[in-house]
């Protein structure tokens, strides 16, 4: 190992001197490349690799519990043409339509409200809590919330003289109530980077803004949001992420149902490595998945992208 | 001090200090460690039976009983009490997880020695010849004798072979609130249409007629469907068989009773726990369950005057539904004759009547009597040859999801039973073909 980067190290400095970059430099760098490859190849191994792995797993017809054979492309259009995949891939994006908008505005009105009370520490908190149980424990909790006969959301709406619903029985309710859900759980994530955002804005700069008129909504507005914009970029490209892939409340509140209303890509692809033994499917599904990842995410960094320094 | 401080800790840098040689060096030789240590599973003999020394079986089973793992702990040690050389190593395997995680432990070739199935789940993995063959083995002969001759014949079979020894089973029967029913001035339905006029007739206000619950609903749905006449597939596993008038009639039935006669509570309001607290809370007057039901309900809920009684009647019978649970060995299992003497004291008189008087549930053995002075014992034992199964299959659970899709649809009122059956069909056929 050591001979064979002696030997690479040689030929690396010849070129960079050819091309007039001093040797103490490429040293330098070279041991700085030396110090950033363990992270390097954690970044390989478990991101690029199962990426090319998933993706040749696509072009496969079997499972993993059955002997698997190249099929080229032809998982992509039986795919793409599944209904259940179409429907899974809508409910995901509406999924995502409820869910980040909800709580990337109120995570911020939260984190502002944060700013201003007493008790700051608890508070944040009591915010930050549900974040940090465990999926299955909150959705059977939820579940007991929302249960048609014996839950307290029925009861406050028969005590206002409204129809009880059945929130995870029909399927017009289905989705946004497990939407409701996530909206819970992860509000407490983006308040605190919120809090941590807004506590890095100078307290000078809203100072000059009160000079030049700038008050209440106004400085949110003008000073607040472009200053912490980089912040708001993260825990949107962060949201969206996530709620692409949602999975966990969908498998212990509804199993996808009722009549596909509440399935999921990521429920949709588990079903199918998992319990249909079908890994060629599940893979084709999760590079469609990235796909659809990227271009959003993609998308969201060209429209908010700005440089803020302060 | 401070300066004395320091000094140490320039003195301390020069000891640890590395030039760039030495640091090439090092990697170098923690990379090369590195590759030594993962080649070094593949090339030892690692698992290989030991010599001497006792030798390890890993027992997975998914829990019928919140105290699943305390139940086995006597067991486990009777037997390895007369065992010396062979050690149980058990895990309760989560039912919400069961089919990724057996999946994911025999692809990656660590799956258990011995592990509790499902009689549907068995299917997909004897296929790809997971399960050890019972009759190649010689392990079935030892023991057919002690079971009745039919379950044996059927429970852990596929395709004509053995995968394992019956353990216990889960056989639904309805059960009827009397005094629901006195109150109603019904009795016990014998006919579909006394079933109906039960249920309307016994829901008021907070009470219902009928109740079933999620997941897994298709189990409730089954029975009327044979009773009608029609089946889930046909009987050589090619397609299905439930889209025939009689098929068609049997789901109009099950719609019926909520958007017709509403003598149910809303689709997917319970799961199967909080239903069976519905009847012990005498919420309910009817509901189809198993036998755990029969054994609680004179211990915890004497209050409940409660009759079992056999499924009513439709145009082709009465028939009801059970799954039942079977004992198997892993192919890749190195002990196996340590395991064989595993499963055999499990499903033994002995120790299957251990585990199942502990939960109540109902035994594969004739010769285990668990509830004999409770009066659904003999409804339960008088009518299993009127039990039915699911559908052996390796693709099935695909293909029942994509049905129960369109059945829900039916429920909820957005396509008619026909249509339901209609669509249903094709889908089922499409994942049966794999």
């Amino acid at each position: 190992m050591y001979a064979i980067l002696k030997k690479m190290r040689a030929p690396i400095l010849s070129a960079f001197e050819r091309r007039g970059v001093k040797r103490s430099t490429i040293s330098r760098n070279l041991v700085a490349y030396a110090f950033l490859a363990p992270s390097l190849a954690f970044f390989v191994v478990f991101m690029i690799i199962p990426v090319i792995w998933t993706f040749g797993l696509s072009l496969q017809e079997g499972g993993l519990l059955r002997a698997t054979s190249f099929i080229g492309l032809s998982n992509y259009p039986t795919v793409i043409r599944d209904p259940r995949f179409r429907i899974a891939m809508l409910n995901t994006l509406l999924y995502a339509v409820m869910v980040i908008p909800a709580v990337l505005t109120m995570g911020l009105f939260l984190a502002v409200l944060l700013r201003q009370v007493v008790f700051k520490t608890f508070f944040k908190s009591a915010v930050f809590f549900p974040h940090l149980s465990a999926m299955a424990i909150a959705a059977v909790v939820f579940s007991y919330m929302v249960h048609p006969e014996f839950g307290p959301l029925n009861q406050m709406l028969r005590l206002l003289h409204l129809p009880a619903q059945n929130w995870l029985g029909d399927p017009q309710l289905a989705l946004p109530t497990v939407a409701l859900l996530e909206i819970w759980r992860s509000l407490g994530f983006n308040v605190i980077v919120y809090v941590a955002a807004l506590g890095r804005v100078p307290e000078e700069i809203y100072e000059a803004g009160r000079l030049d008129g700038a008050h209440g909504w106004s400085a949110f507005w003008h000073i607040t949001v472009p200053l912490i914009k980089p912040v708001i970029l993260f825990t949107l490209v962060m949201a969206t992420v996530w709620n692409l892939q949602m999975f966990d409340s969908v498998f212990v509140l509804t199993r996808g149902g009722p009549v596909y209303s509440t399935a999921t890509v990521v429920w949709f692809l588990y079903d199918n490595a998992f319990y249909y033994d079908k890994v060629g499917i599940a893979a084709t599904i999760a590079i469609l998945l990235l796909l659809v990842t990227l271009v959003l995410t993609l998308i969201q960094v060209r429209v908010l992208r700005s440089e803020v320094e302060y | 001090m401070v300066a004395r401080e320091n000094s140490r800790r320039d003195e301390s840098a020069r000891d640890v200090g590395v030039n760039r040689r030495q640091f090439f060096k090092t990697v170098a030789v923690l990379s090369g460690a590195a590759a030594a240590g993962s080649l070094m599973p593949s090339c030892m003999p690692g698992g290989a039976p030991a010599s001497k020394g006792p030798v390890t079986v890993k027992f997975w089973k998914s829990p019928h009983h919140e105290k699943e793992a305390d139940f086995w702990v006597p067991i486990i040690k009777q037997f390895e009490d007369a065992h010396p050389n062979i050690k149980i190593e058990f895990s309760v395997l989560p039912w919400y997880e069961a089919g990724a995680r057996l999946t994911t432990a025999f692809a990656s070739g660590n799956p258990p020695d011995v592990l509790y199935v499902v009689d549907a789940w068995g299917p997909k993995y004897i296929e790809s010849k997971y399960f050890m063959d019972f009759d190649a083995a010689g392990y079935s002969k030892e023991v057919k004798d002690q079971f009745d001759a039919q379950l044996f014949a059927k429970v852990p079979n596929y395709l004509g072979k053995t995968y394992g020894i019956p353990f216990l089973g889960v056989p639904r029967f309805l059960y009827v609130n009397n005094k629901m029913l006195k109150d109603a001035g019904v009795s016990a339905p014998t006919t579909w249409d006394e079933f109906t006029k039960v249920g309307t007739s016994t829901t008021k206000g907070d009470k219902w007629g009928y109740v079933v619950f999620k997941p897994g609903y298709w189990q409730a749905f089954w029975p009327w469907l044979w009773m009608a006449g029609a089946d889930i597939m046909n009987p050589e596993g090619t397609k299905a068989a439930f889209n025939t008038p009689e098929g068609v009639n049997a789901l109009q039935f099950f719609v019926d009773w909520w958007r017709k006669y509403k003598m149910l509570p809303d689709y997917g309001s319970y799961d199967q726990e909080q239903a069976e607290d519905l009847f012990y809370r005498q919420g309910v007057a009817m509901e189809s369950g198993h036998n755990i039901m029969a054994d609680r309900l004179p211990k915890e809920w004497p209050d409940v005057d409660f009759d079992v009684v056999m499924m009513p009647k439709g145009p082709a019978g009465a028939f009801s539904f059970a799954d039942f649970g079977y004992v198997t060995i892993s192919q890749a299992c190195q002990y196996k004759d340590e395991a064989w003497q595993w499963v055999k004291f499990i499903t033994s008189k002995d120790g299957a009547g251990a585990y199942l008087k502990n939960v109540g549930l109902f035994p594969a053995r004739p010769d285990i009597s668990i509830m004999e002075k409770n009066k659904a014992w003999p409804v339960y034992v008088n009518n299993m040859e009127k039990i039915r199964g699911a559908p052996m299959h390796p693709h099935f659970e695909e293909a029942n999801n994509r049905m129960w899709a369109q059945i829900e649809a039916a429920i909820l009122g957005q396509v008619t039973p026909k249509e339901a059956f209609a669509t249903a069909e094709g889908d089922f056929n499409q994942a049966l073909a794999g």
